[in-house]
């Protein structure tokens, strides 16, 4: 996708046709693209070079947020001065697009608005070295830097001290522990969704909005790295495809009679146990309580209770998923409890 | 006067201190204040959404990835008391088993109910907002009113981005149907306006009551009003950040059913006509709407002003204490702000407190407990700061503008000391004015700017107090005076020297 966009703007901005015409073997110039993206982030954070390398830096501002960024590269060790000289900028900062002027700067970009683009074409510093580039937009470069290794090899991104510390970040929510609630925007989910870390390696997505439980599959957690480096907008990612979701929109529990009309929901929150949620909601004004868990077989259970009716499932909801038929399985004992089974076993 | 009681120890102190003659010098930040950081908690991004004071003297913080956790000042640890919520950006504290929390889609009470110390119920007090997922819709709050009830704001939704599929509340389709949201979000994302307001009370201030849940809608007209507070009259005052509507970061005093200027929240008045709020002509909205009591002109007072607190009655905090102040996230600042009410109208002055590299970016959320200021940072992607740092008064009072009135022919400015002798000459008092237009763009330039045109400053008996006589007032302008070159008596010059008074009424 990146190569798609920069493709066909190439700006050979020193060297004409006729003069790489002229000599016998010009050769192309080492190509980096670097895009500026929501979080005041460059992406990617770091890239390698030989010292006099001949470079063409592809820029675009890939923002959703409407942020304008530069890109400007600086001698070893000058990141925090050229920040610094941006922010006493101040009222002279538009006429400059932002750049201060100083010999620590080796090359500016233009300053971008949201999906425009630049191209740069130089010849990196023969000095090997760790070049930091910035967005000099006041209050960006605090946090919204690289670095061109001249010459020098990188290290792992981890331990990268010249990059932001988020670059090298991931986050699971919950860190990995199971079990583990985290409220976050969820795909395929209404945007008061709950997603749930059962015990083993079952996952759970319940929409507070709707008071119902929407998908459950099988892996890894959430990894919310992007939602959380970001300013929310990028989802989260869930550590697998749903084994079973929830067709449609219909309510999966009906109180007193299995046919009766969808109710009126309104949630309460939750409690937790052992880690474990409880739901609480009103359905037309009675309260139901929702626990989810995994039964000494493995299996995801669904346990519905109400002190003031008796809950049953509704009439043929429709379950569908992707290994196969996975059904919920009733049994009776205390209230309602639904168990999450393949059909065809 | 009845600041001098308070002042007196602090008079003896600066009188005390050995004055320099030539190059006067202002006090330095870290003079009059201690600034210090709280080691965090181990696997929390130390991003904070809302600082609020225990009774016992902890602190509860709650951050970016959803946690609550409880300082303890006195072995310097911390507790995990909440996990898992989404996107907190306040804090309330009702008891030590019982803390209210402003996340992204609800207001929610966490409760401790088998007393171990750690939340383990989440209880929803209030969700009858709209979310359109949107990631632009943050919900901040609540704080206490005088009344008991509680006050939660409602961001705007930001054209950066469409909504969800599925939307939690009614959605407006005024001006554009809800199909154009997915199908044409392309060519319709520039109508919808750059802040929108999409489903309820997006862009309103509510009011709550913290037994039932029950919510009453009290004013609109807000953009991103991450700061709210009371001042030390009761006044609700909510920030707003510079933006479309917003030609500079603004303060407003708000009352019960006010319109505060972004025009997008008004489809969610009982009695709106249904017009499209964009459409509405600017005079219209104008005359509709309230102005802001304090501007904070973009780039060197505040471009992101965010909690609103008032600083302890207590004697640590000199003459400062009981004025209200305000943090700021792209400069490493909070400010004062200084309010009066002239004809019925609030209006009044933005001076900065304390701005020093050494407080940090991403000034968010303020929280005191004794005679110690918290500061909670963030950044959330934007301009910013991480962590929470410490503020402890140092005894010694920085010379300083404590107060700025408005008079029938000028101002009447206070200081913290007493000026030097040659305070007099109009030179020392200039700046400039200017206003800010009212208009769908995003931010204002600084619009008819002229000099400050100084006749007569007149100081007072007792040294401290200034009137400054202007030739001519312009309404609705910001008079911003710098007065680097005033000195006090024992040779300082002003630890903030500039100040910026937002002019709506002028007194008979």
């Amino acid at each position: 996708m990146g190569l798609a966009l920069f493709a066909p703007a190439l700006a050979w901005s020193q060297k004409s046709p006729e003069s790489r015409k002229g000599k016998t073997a010009v050769a192309k110039p080492k190509t980096v693209q670097i895009a500026m993206r929501d979080g005041l982030r460059f992406d990617p954070p770091r890239f390698e070079c030989a010292p006099g390398a001949d470079m063409l830096i592809n820029l675009a501002n890939l923002d959703s947020t409407d942020q304008m960024h530069n890109f400007v590269l600086v001698k070893p060790g000058q990141r925090e001065a050229i920040v610094n000289a941006s922010l006493q900028l101040a009222d002279q900062g538009p006429a400059l697009q932002f750049v201060p002027p100083s010999d620590a700067i080796l090359v500016a970009s233009k300053l971008l608005a949201a999906e425009k683009k630049d191209s740069l074409r130089m010849t990196m510093p023969s000095e090997p070295g760790i070049y930091p580039y910035i967005c000099t937009f006041p209050g960006h470069g605090l946090i919204m830097y690289g670095a061109a290794y001249v010459g020098v090899k990188m290290p792992p991104l981890k331990e990268d001290p010249n990059i932001p510390p988020t670059a090298a970040q991931t986050f699971v929510a919950g860190g990995g522990r199971r079990p583990f609630v985290q409220r976050i925007f969820m795909p395929d989910c209404g945007p008061a969704a709950i997603a749930i870390a059962l015990p083993g390696e079952w996952n759970a997505c319940w929409d507070a909005g709707q008071c119902r439980l929407r998908y459950v599959w099988k892996g890894e957690f959430i990894d919310a790295t992007k939602n959380w480096a970001g300013s929310g907008r990028d989802l989260p990612v869930p550590g697998g495809k749903p084994v079973w979701s929830e067709a449609g929109d219909r309510f999966p529990i009906r109180l007193g009679k299995a046919d009766a009309p969808p109710p009126r929901v309104k949630f309460l929150g939750y409690t937790l146990r052992q880690g474990l949620p409880t739901f609480r909601y009103t359905l037309d004004g009675v309260l139901v309580e929702e626990t989810l868990g995994v039964n000494a077989a493995g299996n995801v259970t669904r346990s519905f209770g109400s002190r003031q009716a008796s809950v049953l499932p509704v009439a043929g909801v429709p379950t569908q998923g992707e290994e196969g038929e996975w059904h919920w399985f009733g049994n009776k004992d205390e209230g309602l409890v639904l168990t999450l089974l393949k059909a065809n076993l | 006067m009845k600041l001098c009681s308070v002042l007196l120890p602090f008079c003896l102190l600066a009188i005390a201190s050995p004055g320099v003659a030539q190059q006067p010098k202002p006090d330095s930040v870290e003079a009059c204040y201690s600034i210090g950081k709280l080691i965090m908690p181990p696997g929390v991004a130390p991003e904070v959404g809302g600082l609020d004071a225990m009774p016992d003297g902890r602190i509860a913080a709650c951050f970016h990835h959803g946690q609550v956790g409880i300082y303890n000042p006195q072995d310097k640890t911390w507790q995990i008391f909440a996990e898992g919520l989404h996107e907190p950006l306040g804090i309330l504290v009702e008891n030590a088993a019982s803390i209210l929390v402003m996340q992204r889609p609800e207001l929610t009470r966490l409760r401790d109910t088998d007393g171990d110390g750690v939340c383990d119920s989440y209880e929803t007090l209030w969700d009858g907002f709209g979310l359109s997922g949107n990631y632009h819709e943050f919900a901040f709050g609540p704080v206490r009113a005088p009344d008991g009830k509680l006050i939660v704001s409602l961001n705007l939704a930001s054209q950066g981005d469409t909504v969800f599929k599925e939307v939690r509340g009614e959605f407006s389709s005024i001006g554009v149907p809800r199909e154009k949201f997915y199908t044409e979000w392309k060519k319709v994302g520039k109508d919808v306006g750059r802040m929108y307001s999409r489903v309820p009370f997006r862009g309103w201030v509510v009011k709550v009551d913290p037994e039932t849940g029950n919510a009453e809608p009290w004013a609109c007209g807000f953009r991103s009003p991450d700061g709210i507070g009371f001042d030390a009259r009761g006044n609700l005052l909510v920030d707003d950040n510079q933006g479309d509507w917003r030609g500079s970061s603004e303060l407003f005093v708000v009352k019960k059913d006010g319109f505060y200027g972004h025009p997008a929240s008004l489809v969610w008045r009982p009695d709106w006509d249904g017009r499209v709020p964009l459409e509405v002509p600017v005079e219209d909205l104008d005359r509709l709407r309230t102005p802001a009591a304090v501007w904070f002109p973009h780039g060197h007072f505040a471009n992101s002003p965010t909690q609103i607190v008032q600083i302890p009655k207590s004697n640590a905090w000199g003459p400062f204490a009981g004025q209200t102040i305000v943090g700021e996230m792209n400069s490493p600042k909070i400010l004062r702000v200084l309010m009066e009410e002239i004809d019925g109208v609030w209006q009044g002055a933005t001076v900065n407190w304390m701005q020093s590299e050494t407080l940090k970016r991403g000034v968010h959320r303020l929280a005191f407990v004794d005679d110690v200021l918290y500061v909670g940072r963030t950044h959330l992607s934007w301009a910013g700061g991480e962590g929470i740092g410490t503020v402890v008064p140092t005894g010694k009072v920085p010379f300083d503008i404590l107060d700025m009135n408005i008079t029938p022919k000028g101002f009447r400015f206070t200081f913290t000391a007493e000026l030097d002798e040659n305070s007099d000459t109009a030179e020392l008092w200039g700046g400039e004015h200017y206003t800010y237009l009212y208009h769908k763009d995003y931010g204002s330039p600084q619009t008819d700017k002229d000099a400050i045109e100084v006749e007569k400053i007149t100081i007072g008996d007792d040294r401290r107090s200034v009137e400054v006589k202007l030739g001519a007032w312009v309404r609705d302008h910001v008079y911003e005076f710098r007065l680097d070159k005033l000195k006090s008596v024992d040779g300082r010059s002003l630890l903030n020297p500039r100040i910026a008074y937002t002019v709506r009424r002028v007194p008979h």
